[in-house]
């Protein structure tokens, strides 16, 4: 579980309405993100309904939630807006939009899923997918698994700074947008930002991509990047 | 060793690509049948563990060395640095490693055999070893009032073992150690303690001569005593010699120049050796210039079938020393063997004896073998010459 979710107040939030609107309305990218996931396309809040439909799974979400049984916030209220779409989609039948959960289809959903129900076996599947996805983003840089095994860092100060740097660059917009476009480490403007040299980022440029598209996709890898923060840099998704 | 969770990324053969808590990618050996998406442990050594480790085999490595070393040097056979013999009669001869302890008789002979019989030595260190020698041959009566002279030689085995000889192997310690026991018993012995060069060693063990027996003849050469070697096997002509008062003299000129500083074992009675030594009590003795042990001539070797020996003897080595030696014991064998010496020698000896047996002044003795031995010179000269002329 990230650290800002162990700091949440969660019981607050099942109590207080106005603490659960604020977090509500601060989860809206979060929504909006897995509920697109779902539906292969773009959403706009007033205008689609899947998105009220992925909130609505968000609100119960808060409510099953229970932090105690170490499961992420985040992948659990990501399941319940899945199959709170799926259904949805079952009753609108519009089975061109479902792809990813297909063996649902012949089966009822259980769109309240409990905590407790939330198996192992469903985290697990829930990784996969995430592991399925980051190995995609890593193909379009030309990366594989094996490579980032031969640049991960063994020691364990160059593994810290590597860390903070991929953590620089995914949290700084400017500089991820110009991965993202250019499809290359800005390193001159990195080594600028966290005063390593050039040398040492050449040497770690792999693995700085890799970890820094885990981190900066904060919503489609909520399992994964937790392996590379540290507990007490977790960033609020 | 530590436990990490890590995440299996791929499954490649016989391996998983996981990446794990720390944020480093992996690969790991497949243990359990886990599949993608797994969340999985992994037994890992931490940083510091691993500088342990590291440690721990240095230190394992350096006590293996150790244990090594040790081993072999236990392992090795004790080396014999020194030759040491005793002659009372019994008579033996035996090696002592580098810590002084007896390694094994080298010669013995048959009343020797019959004493030692009852008793292990080996392994023993000196001191106790020349104890036990004495005090059995007190008990058994070789050492007694009438019969009183322990001789005793020492020797290094090779000149790079004289650094190697134990400290306390020397003429004062000796002393002590065989004076002691019997000193006890209301007896103090008189003790010839003779120092040998390697060289000088091989030349008695040529001669079939025990350490001491050499380092008699050699006292007694150079008293100007003449003897033959193969009589020094007799206890009584051993005797005769060591009471011979120029050869006693020079013996106890040689005890004079021991160093006090010589380092002693605790409990040995100084005080009672060096009153032995001193002079002064004993009256004056007339000392003769010391020569070097190279300028005296060695012994007739003569074959003698007292000594057995006991372990296989060491055959020196050839040298050059070795072969001038041999060159100047047929001269000696020449001239020493002839019968005109033998009876000069005799007639000499029996004058001085004659006089020194009744216990004279030692300064009438003194003046008077003085004046014997420069007639004993002459008469030898002359008849050295003589026999020259006649070849």
């Amino acid at each position: 579980m990230p650290e800002w979710e162990k700091q949440q107040q969660w019981h607050r939030l099942k109590e207080d309405l106005e603490a659960r609107e604020d977090f509500l309305a601060e989860s809206q990218t979060f929504i909006r993100h897995v509920a697109s996931q779902v539906c292969f396309r773009t959403l706009e809040w007033g205008r689609d309904d899947e998105l009220s439909e992925a909130l609505i799974a968000f609100n119960d979400a808060i409510d099953l939630f229970v932090e105690d049984k170490g499961v992420p916030f985040l992948a659990y209220a990501r399941v319940l807006i899945k199959r709170r779409l799926i259904d949805y989609y079952r009753k609108q039948r519009l089975r061109q939009a479902i792809s990813l959960d297909q063996e649902d289809l012949g089966r009822v959903v259980d769109i309240h899923l409990g905590i407790d129900e939330y198996s192992i076996r469903e985290q697990n599947n829930e990784r996969a997918a995430e592991i399925q996805q980051f190995s995609k983003a890593l193909s379009v840089f030309q990366l594989t698994f094996q490579d980032l095994v031969a640049v991960s860092p063994k020691h364990r100060d160059s593994r810290e700074t590597l860390l903070r740097v991929a953590r620089e660059l995914a949290l700084d917009p400017d500089l991820w947008l110009q991965v993202e476009r250019k499809g290359k480490v800005p390193m001159q403007a990195l080594a600028l930002k966290t005063q390593v040299s050039l040398k040492v980022l050449e040497r770690g440029r792999k693995y700085i991509l890799a970890v820094a598209l885990l981190i900066a996709n904060q919503h489609d890898y909520v399992y994964l990047r937790e392996y590379v923060l540290r507990q007490d840099e977790g960033v609020k998704g | 060793m530590s436990k990490l969770k890590a995440v299996v990324l791929e499954k490649s053969g016989t391996s998983y690509t996981v990446l794990d808590r720390e944020g480093t990618f992996r690969q790991v050996k497949r243990r359990i049948n886990a599949e993608v998406g797994d969340e999985i442990e992994l037994n890992v050594a931490r940083d510091g563990f691993r500088g342990l480790r590291v440690w721990v085999g240095v230190a394992a490595l350096f006590l293996m060395t150790l244990t090594s070393l040790l081993g072999w040097n236990l392992y090795q056979a004790p080396t014999a640095v020194a030759l040491v013999s005793v002659d009372i009669n019994p008579s033996l001869q035996f090696t002592v490693d580098t810590q002084g302890r007896f390694l094994e008789l080298q010669n013995q002979n048959e009343d020797a055999r019959q004493m030692l019989a009852q008793i292990a030595l080996k392994g023993k260190p000196i001191d106790e070893v020349l104890e036990k020698i004495v005090t059995l041959a007190y008990n058994q009566n070789f050492i007694n009032p009438e019969h009183d002279w322990i001789v005793v030689g020492y020797s290094p085995m090779t000149d790079k073992s004289i650094e190697k000889m134990p400290k306390e192997l020397n003429k004062l310690q000796i002393s002590n150690w065989v004076t002691e026991p019997i000193a006890k018993e209301g007896l103090t012995p008189e003790v010839a303690v003779f120092t040998l060069t390697p060289q000088e060693r091989d030349l008695a063990q040529k001669g079939d001569l025990s350490l001491g027996e050499f380092g008699l003849w050699q006292a007694a050469q150079k008293a100007g005593v003449i003897t033959e070697s193969g009589k020094l096997k007799d206890t009584m002509e051993r005797v005769r010699l060591l009471e011979n008062p120029q050869v006693k003299a020079l013996i106890k000129a040689d005890k004079k120049e021991i160093d006090p500083n010589l380092p002693l074992t605790p409990g040995t009675s100084m005080e009672k050796s060096r009153a032995l030594d001193n002079p002064i009590e004993k009256g004056p003795e007339k000392q003769k210039p010391k020569e070097s042990p190279s300028a005296i001539k060695p012994p007739n070797f003569r074959s003698e079938k007292d000594k057995e020996p006991v372990a296989s003897q060491k055959q020196p080595t050839e040298t050059k020393t070795e072969s001038d030696h041999d060159k100047m014991n047929n001269q000696v064998r020449d001239h020493l063997n002839g019968q005109i010496n033998g009876k000069v020698d005799d007639e000499v000896n029996g004058k001085v004896n004659g006089k020194v047996d009744g216990k004279a002044d030692d300064e009438v003795d003194d003046r008077k073998n003085g004046q014997v031995n420069d007639n004993t010179k002459e008469k030898t000269i002359n008849e050295n010459e003589r026999s020259e002329k006649s070849r």
